[in-house]
């Protein structure tokens, strides 16, 4: 459903003064990555096979400068400046850091990145996953959210927010699996897949649920 | 030429109008700089209608308030408000929300006054704004006030139009009339000026349900919460918390193992590790040996509610009418009994952020997601002892916070603010999981007793209610606090919520307390307790409904009809009719004929009704029980509200969908546990919340009132939830459960 109120995807938030903000040093991870650039580097990469030290996140391989030991999520969001991912809780129990690995939904605080031996999707990297699954053309991919994203908009799923990375990732991850799947299904995966239940303090639950639905009709 | 006057010149122009000039890109280089340079922001002047309002020259519309966005939906409701007045469609308005150098002070987002309260003042602000077009417009059209139309921002007059835009070209707007403004920042501010608001009768965007603006970005990774904020030469920080809540610092050791790259960082009681790396701060904070002084002046949480009546008390009368003393004493039957409420999380999903800038030139920059802006920024200059004005807060998106930042206004960025002073450079601190479950200022818990007397035909005579509550209202900042320097105090509890019911005679007494441990607290404050979603209200409600019930039962009358008996307020009872008709209410009394805690899964329904800062909410609980393992399952819960004006019945409808789900949480699995020394609840698995399997399915009732100016609608349904779901029990199994959490293990114990 179209969304006239809702601001085009890649308008910058705000009005030329909060731009300046941003300039000026807030908020923006990018700057700072930016800033770190010499030591960064972000190729593409068509390749399946991840030179060592490095990880493929979103299509690019990434060269990471963090020790072995670093957790993915710190990599993702100190490195390489994605804010998809969150910090919840550091200990897998709560799926606000969630990624995709391979396509399976993991707990990125509690995964160190030198063990990731398969492609990461965070929720930056959605459109293009669905782009790629639907050969869409360039121009079509551009103007595109993951269904996932737009039931996530349509169905007004997000208060906060934070949590919400996350729970879009369990639903591409069960979608991709279970096309069609029941109330009771959707249910089971947010909380019984392991590590933990996917917690949400807003209350968002039952439009996840209907969100879920509705993708999983806008993918088949 | 200098940073400050084109800052100043900036602002005077009415912040953004000028930036739609011709140069748009000199302007933000003017302020980037102006920015980096950290000149002094002059204080708003909120009676200049340019503070909060511009028209720009394409005909766009900023809006500015200082109010914040907590997904409550804020920034699209008041933007709603302010292209309701403006007749501009939406789309065309921006809004900029708490910014201590950009938006008015309009007091802390707190106690559901972001619609009722902020939303009015921008209102009549808007009108004025229209006003000042119209003169403008009747002067270049040559056509009265009266004869001019607006339509999507064009005003027509006769066969002439002109555009907002147009009108304006790029000159500041100022009002027709002065506008005054009283109380500014403070929960009564108002704001009062010449212009009349539309008339409700004619609204065509307030009332619609507009897709939230911020939407989009949550969903693509554009949005930037403080737990993203990245400056440049930033350390990232883990403060390393006492280990009993009045402990004090013994010394500091080294890093064991040895952690490169790390290093601690020690003011008054204050100790943190610092590391240009996020994960070389977080294992050296769980490296550096840290002796703290053992403090062990808790009662523990088993023996909580005996330990909340022998506090010092504060008395204050909430209620006295009739004699109850006399009536009690007269009465064929009485109903007592006794409701405890445990000490809750806010339970951040994100823990506390901040990132704080002290320079050697004495500004500082604060980014935040305090709930209010001009509140930390003030903290700020007094820990400094420094002028507001040096000190901007630039207030960012954070998780839900519910109460938790809105007393309490950033503990992180009070300790992000002595830490950077400490080391010269920006500081990043992130709180870790176990520093929010036991260092956050937690919901109270409280103590009530009830009593009820009837008489021969069933009638309440007397009613009476004593009530053991903590603060509410905890405003020490922890940084501020541990670094020696203690901001504020942390008062006593208080009684929130009105009075319904007819009865006869009543009295009711609140013990405000003091944070349990506080007399004997090195930094002044205890186990510390603030606002959590509906504070004091909640407590009070369950206890109070889920008695009504009782006395209902008592008199072996229907629940609705008892209630209804006793109501003269007519919104009231429009809402307690529209919420039994929606769940398909059968009268009858509780419990349902039948019910045994004997025979396998029992089901039962419970009814509750709230009356919260103006608004009218009532719920039906319909739930499953199972004796034999204690668990309840919540079916469907539904909600009936009535808020006079509705701006955006999706975002209502939203906000009662989180006030059931959160507080079905609260009510059946939440309890803050503590030893004598600290919280012992340290993650989601000692302080378990609700999972998606648990989520009941919500149906919402919104009974709309346009000629009733709007009131809030995050907290409201919150008060329904345990006493509906109490009652509800009661009405399956006979048996009343009267202390929260209701978990399994409690309900199971209830039913042998």
């Amino acid at each position: 459903m179209a969304d006239e109120n809702a601001r085009p995807a890649d308008s910058s938030p705000g009005p030329p003064s909060d731009r300046a903000r941003i300039a000026a040093g807030a908020g923006a991870a990018v700057v700072a990555v930016a800033a770190a650039a010499t030591v960064v580097e972000v190729v593409r990469h068509s390749s399946q096979t991840i030179p060592a030290g490095s990880i493929r996140v979103n299509g690019s391989t990434h060269q990471v400068q963090s020790a072995p030991d670093t957790p993915l999520l710190y990599v993702l969001r100190d490195e390489m400046g994605l804010k998809g991912p969150k910090f919840g809780c550091g200990l897998g129990q709560c799926g606000a850091c969630a990624v995709l690995v391979n396509g399976r939904e993991v707990r990125s605080c509690i995964t160190a990145w030198s063990t990731v031996k398969q492609d990461v999707i965070t929720l930056e990297g959605l459109p293009e996953r669905w782009a790629q699954a639907k050969n869409l053309s360039g121009d079509q991919a551009a103007k595109t959210l993951h269904p996932v994203q737009q039931a996530w908009i349509d169905q007004q799923v997000p208060q906060c927010g934070y949590c919400q990375s996350g729970m879009m990732m369990v639903a591409v991850d069960l979608l991709e699996r279970i096309p069609n799947p029941t109330e009771a299904q959707i249910r089971d995966a947010y909380t019984n897949t392991p590590p933990s239940p996917h917690l949400c303090r807003c209350g968002t639950y039952m439009s996840i649920i209907a969100a879920v639905q509705r993708a999983a009709k806008a993918m088949g | 030429m200098t940073h400050e006057l084109d800052r100043r010149t900036f602002l005077k122009a009415g912040g953004a109008l000028i930036v739609t000039a011709a140069v748009p890109g000199a302007v933000v280089a003017a302020l980037t700089e102006a920015a980096a340079a950290a000149v002094p922001y002059p204080a708003l002047d909120p009676t200049a209608l340019a503070t909060w309002l511009t028209i720009h020259a394409d005909g766009s519309v900023t809006a500015r308030s200082g109010h914040v966005e907590l997904g409550h939906g804020v920034q699209t409701g008041l933007a709603q408000i302010v292209a309701e007045e403006l007749d501009v469609p939406i789309g065309r308005i921006t809004m900029i929300l708490g910014h201590t150098n950009q938006t008015p002070d309009q007091g802390d987002t707190a106690g559901s006054t972001s619609i009722r309260v902020a939303g009015a003042q921008l209102r009549q602000i808007a009108a004025e704004g229209r006003a000042a077009l119209l003169k403008l417009a009747s002067q270049q059209l040559g056509t009265p006030v009266d004869a001019l139309t607006v339509a999507d921002g064009v005003v027509s007059g006769g066969a002439r139009r002109l555009s907002y835009g147009e009108l304006v070209k790029g000159r500041v707007l100022t009002a027709v009339a002065p506008i005054t403004v009283s109380g500014y920042g403070g929960f009564r501010m108002s704001v009062t000026g010449s212009a009349k608001p539309k008339d409700p009768s004619r609204y065509g965007t307030v009332g619609k349900s507009v897709p939230r603006v911020e939407v989009p970005d949550k969903v693509t990774a554009k949005a930037t919460y403080v737990q993203d904020v990245r400056v440049p030469n930033m350390l990232h920080a883990r403060v390393i918390h006492p280990k009993g809540i009045g402990s004090t610092l013994v010394s500091v050791g080294d890093f064991a193992p040895k952690v490169p790259g790390a290093r601690a960082v020690t003011k008054g009681n204050l100790v943190a590790v610092v590391a240009e790396r996020e994960w070389d701060a977080i294992k050296g904070a769980g490296a550096l040996k840290v002796n703290w002084s053992s403090w062990s002046k808790l009662p523990t949480s088993d023996a909580v509610y005996s330990a909340l009546r022998a506090l010092p008390a504060q008395d204050r009368v909430q209620l006295s009418r009739g004699d109850v003393p006399g009536a009690l004493a007269a009465a064929a039957q009485t109903v007592s009994a006794t409701y405890q409420t445990p000490f809750e999380n806010h339970g951040m999903i994100g823990p506390s952020c901040a990132v704080a800038d002290v320079r050697a030139d004495g500004s500082v920059t604060v980014w935040s997601a305090t709930q209010y802006p001009q509140g930390l920024q003030k903290n700020v200059a007094t820990l400094l002892g420094i002028s507001p004005e040096r000190v901007q807060v630039m207030r960012f998106e954070g998780a839900g916070c519910y109460g938790r930042l809105s007393a309490n206004y950033d503990d992180a960025a009070t300790e992000a603010v002595v830490l950077s002073q400490a080391v010269g450079r920006p500081v990043r601190v992130q709180w870790m999981r176990e520093d929010e479950h036991v260092w956050e200022p937690h919901g109270p818990g409280t103590v009530h007793d009830l009593a009820a007397g009837l008489g021969p035909d069933g009638s309440v005579v007397a009613w009476k209610h004593e009530a053991w509550m903590p603060t509410n209202s905890d405003s020490t900042e922890l940084g501020a606090a541990l670094a020696g320097k203690p901001l504020n105090t942390t008062g006593v509890g208080g009684w929130t919520g009105p009075d319904l019911y007819t009865f006869p005679s009543a009295f009711e007494l609140a013990h405000g307390l003091p944070e349990l441990g506080a007399a004997d607290s090195p930094y002044g404050f205890g186990l510390r307790t603030t606002f959590l979603r509906s504070p004091g209200q909640y407590q009070i409600t369950f206890a109070q409904e889920a008695f009504v019930d009782e006395i209902a039962a008592k008199a072996g009358k229907d629940s609705l009809a008892f209630r209804l008996q006793y109501l003269t307020d007519p919104r009231a009872i429009a809402v307690l009719q529209a919420a039994a008709r929606a769940a398909g209410w059968e009268s009858r009394p509780s419990p349902k004929p039948g019910a045994s805690t004997k025979g396998g899964v029992a089901t039962g329904r419970g009814i509750a009704l709230v009356l919260r800062d103006g608004t009218y909410a009532a719920g039906v609980a319909e739930l499953s029980v199972d004796p034999a393992s204690g668990k309840v399952q919540v079916q469907r819960f539904t909600v009936a509200q009535d808020s006079g004006l509705i701006i955006n019945p999706s975002a209502v409808e939203h906000q009662i969908e989180s006030c059931v789900i959160q507080t079905t949480s609260r009510a059946m699995m939440e309890e803050v546990t503590f030893d004598a020394s600290n919280v012992t609840s340290l993650d989601w698995t000692s302080y378990p919340i609700l999972t998606m399997a648990d989520a009941p399915k919500i149906q919402t009732v919104l009974i709309n009132h346009p000629e009733i100016p709007a009131t809030g609608v995050g907290e409201p349904a919150v008060n329904l939830i345990a006493p509906a779901i109490s009652s509800a029990i009661f009405d399956a199994t006979g048996v009343r459960l009267r202390t929260l959490p209701m978990r399994p293990a409690a309900v199971k114990a209830a039913m042998v």
